[in-house]
């Protein structure tokens, strides 16, 4: 690929990242749920935890939560695109523009997984303040690239999820249920060791699940070469990619071969 | 009083076909089932890695519930808050019947919803984690668990009456039905919380009826809860008062203004 080939495809990234971060500063729903979700969750996971007399897994039901918020955001806000530009009557312009929407959507969930980093620090903060628990980053440097793979991974798998919002209308549905087995079978905030052992494939192949133990790796300074995770984490996201390149090229032909949106 | 019944009638039938439209098959099976189903079993999952078996017992039961009280919540905030979007606000004020038995029967379907979320929860819950209920019990504990669910009804109805001018009703409804599993306790005991959090709790529709429930499941005589169903009671008394004045209050305000929006 030229340089001249990539500088237009940074171009629409950079716009749509621009674009839904506009459209987030104004989104009364989507500001709430960045502030709001972190709370309620975190008071809920270490309160129990704390009634359990169980304060050591108090880091590991934050930094759970912290990605309970980050994958929430993202999945929700994946749907929430498709619908809104579904009930403006934009989708199917921006799916006839000569720019592969594939791009557009990851613009846009990037931006929003961006923003959801915000939720983290809050479920940190939360931690400190409502319970006064002694939390620390032992190791910050694998906590912040640990984290930044997370987004851009969970961004990806956003997009897979994205790519069949197109063909439903029943997006906002389909959020609702897929948020809490991603929960469950990525361990976030409850140990896999509570599932059964069947669910341990699902579990891998979910990105939260590499997240959830980079994160806590780092955070309690339990030690070990973070580079294998990484690797997983990133092999996973360019996974969830051509996954979801290959959909998208799917659902493009189903729409343009139909001639519209209207049938689903 | 005939009329009033005829009103609800054609509200419940209403309420009814609203309902079908909304949830066709592959919506109920595919989305909403599976959703109270796994959002019980992620808190219930959560107390028992905090607490083991008797904390994830506590939670079955506390969550079972709160799945219902949760989409009671929400359906009779929007049942009120339709009113609005769909432009029918109007037409109950010009109206000379009461709005009351209208607007009773329009919220019977997402009743019986929120009853058929919570007996799913139980029905799935109970053997899937071996969770050690009696079902004689389980069946004498119904009525508190349909007055649970009355209660939270009146508590939607209201947030829906107070947020009618703004846009952000159904947002609210769903954060404060997210607050109540810590201020009712629903996966830990209110005695474990602080005292101004006990304080909120005791205002709030749940606490008090789920307090009977777990009682009563615990094999208790009625007897022995009726100070807590009494409780729970004055709750849902107050919050029908609160939702009927508030909502009385929004249409003779959008009578006397021509409007009833603030944003």
């Amino acid at each position: 690929m030229k340089t001249s080939d990539i500088m237009p495809i940074l171009r629409i990234i950079k716009n749509s990242v621009i674009l839904q971060m506009k459209s987030n500063a104004v989104s009364i729903y989507f500001i709430a749920t960045l502030f709001l979700q972190p709370v309620v969750f975190t008071v809920i996971s270490v309160g129990t935890y704390l009634y359990g007399n169980k304060p050591d897994l108090g880091l590991f039901a934050i930094t759970g939560t912290g990605l309970i918020s980050i994958w929430n955001n993202n999945l929700f806000t994946s749907g929430e695109i498709i619908r809104g530009e579904r009930r403006t009557g934009t989708l199917s312009l921006v799916m006839a523009t000569p720019t592969p929407l594939l791009l557009i959507l990851l613009g846009k969930s990037f931006a929003n997984a961006v923003a959801s980093v915000l939720a983290m620090g809050i479920t940190f903060l939360t931690g400190l303040l409502a319970f006064r628990l002694p939390i620390g980053i032992s190791d910050p440097f694998a906590f912040t690239i640990g984290l930044v793979l997370v987004i851009f991974s969970i961004t990806c798998l956003g997009l897979l999820f994205g790519s069949l919002f197109i063909l439903t209308r029943n997006a906002g549905e389909f959020v609702s249920v897929a948020n809490f087995p991603v929960y469950i079978l990525s361990g976030l905030s409850v140990p896999l060791t509570l599932l059964p052992l069947w669910t341990r494939p699902f579990s891998q192949v979910l990105t939260p699940t590499w997240g959830n133990i980079i994160l806590n790796a780092a955070a309690s300074g339990s030690g070990g070469s973070m580079l294998p995770n990484y690797l997983i984490i990133l092999g996973l996201s360019f996974f969830y990619l051509l996954i979801a390149r290959i959909l998208y090229k799917k659902v493009e032909y189903l729409a343009l071969s139909a001639g519209t949106l209207e049938q689903w | 009083m005939r009329n009033n019944l005829r009103l609800f009638w054609s509200g419940t039938r209403a309420s009814w076909s609203t309902y079908l439209v909304e949830l066709t098959p592959t919506v109920f099976f595919g989305f909403r089932i599976p959703r109270i189903i796994l959002q019980s079993l992620f808190f219930v999952y959560l107390a028992k890695a905090a607490g083991g078996e008797p904390l994830a017992r506590f939670a079955l039961i506390g969550n079972a519930i709160q799945i219902a009280v949760f989409m009671a919540m929400l359906s009779m905030e929007e049942v009120i808050e339709s009113e609005k979007w769909n432009d029918t606000f109007q037409y109950l004020i010009a109206a000379p019947s009461s709005w009351f038995p209208s607007m009773l029967g329009k919220s019977i379907s997402y009743f019986c919803d929120a009853i058929l979320a919570s007996a799913v929860s139980f029905a799935a819950l109970i053997p899937l984690l071996h969770i050690d209920i009696s079902f004689i019990n389980l069946m004498r504990s119904v009525p508190v668990i349909l007055l649970i669910v009355l209660s939270a009804s009146a508590l939607g109805w209201s947030i829906g009456a107070f947020s009618l001018p703004i846009r952000y009703g159904f947002m609210i409804c769903n954060w404060f039905a997210y607050a109540m599993i810590i201020f009712c306790g629903v996966n830990i005991p209110t005695s474990a919380l602080p005292p101004a959090v006990q304080f909120i709790g005791n205002l709030l529709p749940v606490t008090h009826g789920l307090q009977a429930v777990r009682a009563l499941i615990d094999g208790a005589s009625y007897t022995s809860v009726l100070p807590l169903v009494g409780a729970e009671c004055l709750v849902a008394l107050v919050y029908s008062a609160i939702a009927w004045l508030t909502f009385g209050y929004r249409m003779k305000v959008t009578r006397q203004l021509g409007t009833f929006e603030l944003v």
